[in-house]
């Protein structure tokens, strides 16, 4: 019986992991198909181009290496700036007993629910006042700004997560808070900043309406802008635009194979409360 | 290190079940600690590099002007001719330089107006019937001293000499025209020959008969847009059918007519259309020109820069490619215009004005017509050069022959915000219609009445 | 859990939250109260400063938008029926994943690479296969025989919502999955152990151990994609702009659609806030539920 059981489950496996793989397949299949072979019915299941007639040809015809620089400044320093400020942040609710405490921890939480498309026009306005109007460095800021909140919810989960006691021996060592957070908690944390960092680059690279509506000079674009302005009143051309998605996803999935055990090391131990 | 022992020991008995791991001792957290600093730094100096770099300005005599464009990455001919036009343009006066900024069609008039709210809009830039919002918001420089009125009034077409004036409120003129566009039928001989029809149709019921013995496994009979919440286009075909019957979507006093006969009629055509099968689902201009050109779709009621984007996805259609007068009652061929306008915040009218005047000079609208496009100065229509395009391109001539006649897509007098909105209601009723099953009749009835209640 | 003790007046707490402070509300909570001042006056995109104070019209106008139902009935079902299937998706992949066999690692990934795709992609890959001729899902389908040929999904009245909410829920579910998974690996074993002493069977032991066990990372969940599916905006614009004829524009849709197309900011404004405030309501009704519970203690 058990035997029975197990090759069930296999083929459950299987069946689940195909359908959730499907997409991607897809993906990878339509980007290595000949236009031409792309209308018609039924559809083609195997690709009739090469991998470098495709992406090649996409990657030298189209400005997508420098989106793809963009996108990697932007995310990547607006990923580390929120997680130091989410770190310092987050250690002081956790630890620290002071007023305005509780008004802090509850607007972390509100600002995580604003709707980005309320945010957009009066952050504009904020944006051409500062002259941050079409520089990725205000759209660093504002990406900054949208991911320190779920950050600090994150990191107050993970130390809090760390007993006290162990911060005492250092504590009575006459060391700063700050030298404890750096070198305590911190040392300890370390899948848990690693799963925030993750999670908030994750974010940063698939955001599309702040990267739309700040971003004018197309060689300023993020990824995403880039990829949708290929779509349009004079533009059809999936292949491409399926090459175009491939080279969108590579690199934040990549980036996430590597990454993923300490997302999910990092849920573990911050989502489960006592 | 005795406390860091103590820790080790303490942390080994733990009650969390999670693995916590020592990852650095604390010579490697020092170099970490100073390592992020250096990061830190290095980021804030990188950032502000960056800020420094978004904001430059032109600090020479040179006088810049921000002139953003779609056509600017629309790539073959429209790039080309837009670029040596500027380029000439620099060229004649090389004190002025032309900021050129790319912009995709579809997001243009998003950003002009993100620009616009926040205080910072370009200098010149492009408009077709959205004009009156932008001339409504006081946004524009009316052009009437700035630009040679005497030679525009005998060298355009009616789009600037009549269609222009009447979109402000104080009948001047707000913008140059540089193109104009017509929608005709327009087939691939090699297509309607494998289908076994001789003619194209000359009326509606033989537009019909066409259109399903076009059908086949591989292809559509005609197409329209079909993509639901797609407005936006949706209102461009709309038009063309409601004009070529004989009506319009709104009067000369701005209100509009949605339950007027000819819009009853063109919603109904189109759903007997789609009801039929004939039309492809889902689609917009992008997927349903690229259908045409490579054969998928028998014929489309277009403008003049579907062959250049068909020679791009199937290289035949520079031979096969033809046009036909439209199958309605009426010859009455929806059109429109694009013009440069100047937007009142610029610093540089006189130097603005030229440029826009350049673009629509002789020798550049003739480099528009050799595209091939559609001009605004119509004068450029010598016999020599009619002939000439013809003998190149036998299916120019019909629209050449509509030169001189084009209704203006959109009323002219309608508000400018109204206008979107007029469209967007009758827009949703049309999918309602055609996806609803909503009767034709009523659905406009029902939409004339929510329109009426943005007129002020 | 103890906290340090700091006696006298202390501005250090202050100074390590004062950076993270600082940036959300520059570029938060101001422009947010600035867009609900916007939302009580007529203010139009192109003349902003001819702006005059209108009350509570806007919110009216909307309240009585013919489309009004449909904004609610859209929003409702997008989020309703996206959080509890990609509850329900999460809880079933993490089952399959909590329990050990060979490859489980790899299986894991391969189940929460959805998550990581851009919406843009995720868009284009869907319509993309969901294109009424030329896409595979209808090619299967047909074969089938479940569909007609030529069937449109994103324009059809009745499953252009389905459409976006199975794009959404592939996304979405490996955050389930994440989640329950972390809170069923909690879950102590003996519990388990117990359970097969007294000869429970495998639904019994899920419905009676595994279920209550999850019972706050189930709330954990449930909230995040909740307001997660609440503010969606790109998923839902690309994928339909709120067509066909509004049957799936949600309030996020809407909002952007007055703002930007129409230009009447205030209006647009005052759509924002009644998503802001039922965001508010979901916020506070966690916070008194959960939050307070934990800073207490």
């Amino acid at each position: 019986m058990k035997g029975i059981r197990k090759v069930l489950f296999f083929f459950l496996v299987v069946i689940v992991c195909a359908i959730a793989f499907f997409p991607f397949y897809w993906l990878i299949n339509t980007s290595l198909i000949e236009e031409k072979q792309l209308f018609q019915y039924p559809p083609r299941f195997f690709p009739s181009k090469g991998l470098l007639s495709s992406y090649i040809h996409y990657v030298l015809s189209t400005p997508i290496s420098a989106w793809l620089r963009n996108s990697l400044f932007v995310g990547g320093v607006a990923t580390v700036a929120s997680t130091i400020f989410a770190i310092l942040g987050a250690y002081s609710i956790s630890r620290f007993n002071f007023k305005g405490r509780t008004p802090f921890t509850f607007l972390i939480l509100l600002t995580q629910m604003l709707p980005a498309v309320l945010l957009v026009i009066p952050v504009y306005i904020i944006f051409l006042t500062l002259r941050l109007n079409n520089t990725l460095a205000g759209l660093t800021i504002m990406y900054t700004a949208m991911t320190v909140p779920i950050g600090l919810w994150f990191l107050k989960g993970f130390f809090d997560a760390i007993p006290i006691e162990l911060e005492e021996a250092a504590r009575i060592d006459g060391c700063s808070k700050l030298g404890i957070l750096l070198r305590v908690t911190l040392p300890l944390c370390v899948p848990g900043v690693i799963a925030t960092a993750t999670w908030s680059f994750i974010i940063t690279w698939d955001e599309f309406l702040f990267a739309y509506t700040f971003i004018n000079s197309e060689k300023l674009w993020t990824v995403s802008v880039g990829l949708s302005s290929f779509i349009g009143q004079y533009s059809a051309d999936w292949g491409q635009i399926m090459s175009g998605a491939v080279l969108t996803t590579l690199p934040i999935a990549i980036l996430f194979m590597f990454f993923q055990r300490y997302l999910v090391s990092g849920l573990t131990a911050g989502s489960v409360k006592g | 290190m005795e406390w860091r022992k103590e820790n080790e020991q303490t942390a080994s008995h733990g009650t969390r079940e999670v693995g916590i791991k020592h990852f650095f001792t604390v010579e490697e957290y020092e170099m970490k600690r100073q390592f992020t600093c250096i990061l830190c730094i290095a980021l804030m100096v990188f950032t502000v590099n960056l800020f420094a770099a978004g904001t430059t300005e032109k600090s020479t005599e040179k006088v810049t002007i921000r002139y953003p464009h779609w056509f600017f990455g629309h790539g073959g001919n429209f790039e080309q001719w837009i670029n040596g036009a500027v380029d000439g343009f620099e060229k004649k006066y090389p004190n002025v330089h032309v900021e050129r900024e790319q912009v995709p069609y579809d997001t243009y008039w998003d950003k002009l107006d993100t620009g616009l709210a926040s205080g910072n809009p370009p200098d010149v830039a492009a408009f077709w019937f959205n004009l009156r919002k932008y001339i409504e918001a006081g946004a524009l420089m009316p052009l009437n001293d700035l630009i040679d009125m005497n030679d525009v009034n005998k060298n355009f077409s009616p789009f600037q000499t009549k269609s222009i004036p009447e979109a402000a409120p104080d009948g001047k003129t707000y913008g140059l025209a540089f193109d104009t566009g017509f929608y005709l039928p327009m087939y691939r001989p090699s297509v309607f020959r494998s289908a076994g029809i001789a003619k194209y149709a000359t009326n509606l019921d033989e537009f019909f008969t066409q259109s399903q013995k076009l059908m086949t496994k591989d292809r559509y009979g005609y197409a329209f847009v079909t993509q639901a919440g797609n407005w936006g286009e949706q209102i461009i075909n709309l038009s063309t059918w409601t004009i070529a019957l004989g009506g319009h979507w709104g009067d000369t006093k701005g209100r509009p007519t949605l339950d007027s006969k000819e819009v009853i009629q063109a919603v109904t055509y189109l759903k007997k259309l789609f009801d039929m099968g004939a039309v492809p689902k889902d689609v917009a201009h992008g997927d349903f020109r690229k259908m045409f050109a490579t054969g998928h779709v028998g014929t489309l009621i277009d403008g003049v820069w579907v062959y250049g984007l068909a020679n791009g996805w199937d290289p035949e259609t520079k031979t096969d490619f033809a046009t036909a007068p439209l199958p309605f009652p009426t010859q009455r061929v929806a059109g429109f215009y694009e013009c440069n306008s100047i937007f009142k915040a610029c610093k540089h009218p006189k130097e603005a004005a030229a440029l826009i005047q350049f673009i629509s000079n002789d020798e550049q609208q003739q480099k528009i017509a050799e595209m091939p496009h559609f001009p605004a100065r119509t004068s450029i229509f010598t016999p020599a050069l009619k002939k000439a395009l013809i003998e190149r391109w036998p299916w120019y001539a019909e629209y050449i022959n509509h030169a001189g006649n084009g209704v203006p897509m959109s009323p002219l007098s309608m508000g400018g915000e109204q206008m979107v909105e007029t469209q967007k209601i009758w827009g949703k009723y049309f999918d309602k219609v055609l996806f609803e099953n909503m009767d034709p009749k009523e659905a406009m009835t029902v939409a004339q009445k929510e329109a009426m209640a943005l007129v002020k | 859990m103890t906290k340090l003790r700091t006696g006298k007046i202390d501005i250090s707490p202050y100074l390590f939250i004062l950076p993270s402070l600082l940036i959300m509300v520059a570029f938060l909570i101001f422009p947010i109260a600035r867009a609900l001042q916007l939302s009580l006056t007529d203010t139009r995109l192109l003349e902003i400063s001819k702006a005059k104070f209108n009350g509570f019209d806007n919110y009216r106008a909307f309240f009585s938008d013919s489309s009004f139902g449909r904004v609610v009935l859209a929003t409702l079902s997008y989020v309703v029926a996206g959080v509890s299937l990609t509850y329900i998706l999460g809880l079933f992949t993490a089952s399959i994943v909590n329990k050990p066999f060979w490859g489980k690692g790899f299986v894991r990934t391969i189940l929460i690479l959805p998550w990581v795709v851009p919406s843009v992609v995720l868009v284009i890959i869907w319509k993309w296969m969901l294109s009424s001729r030329y896409g595979v899902i209808n090619f299967f389908l047909h074969e089938i025989g479940l569909i007609p040929i030529d069937f449109s999904w994103l324009s059809n009245p009745r499953f252009a919502m389905c459409a976006i909410i199975l794009a959404t829920i592939w996304k979405q579910y490996p955050l389930g999955l994440l989640i329950l998974l972390a809170g069923m690996q909690s879950i102590p074993k003996e519990l388990y152990e117990a359970a097969s002493v007294d000869g429970a069977t495998a639904f019994q032991k899920f419905f009676l151990i595994t279920i209550p066990g999850l019972r706050y990372v189930t709330t954990v969940l449930i909230l995040l994609l909740t307001i997660w599916h609440f503010g969606n905006f790109v998923i839902i614009w690309l994928m339909t702009r709120g067509g066909p004829s509004d049957i799936t524009a949600t309030f996020t849709i809407f909002t952007y659609l007055t703002t930007f197309k129409f230009h009447k900011l205030g209006m647009g404004a005052s759509i924002g806030t009644v998503i802001f405030i039922i965001s508010l309501l979901f916020t506070v009704i966690y916070y008194i539920l959960f939050v307070r519970k934990l800073v207490r203690v």
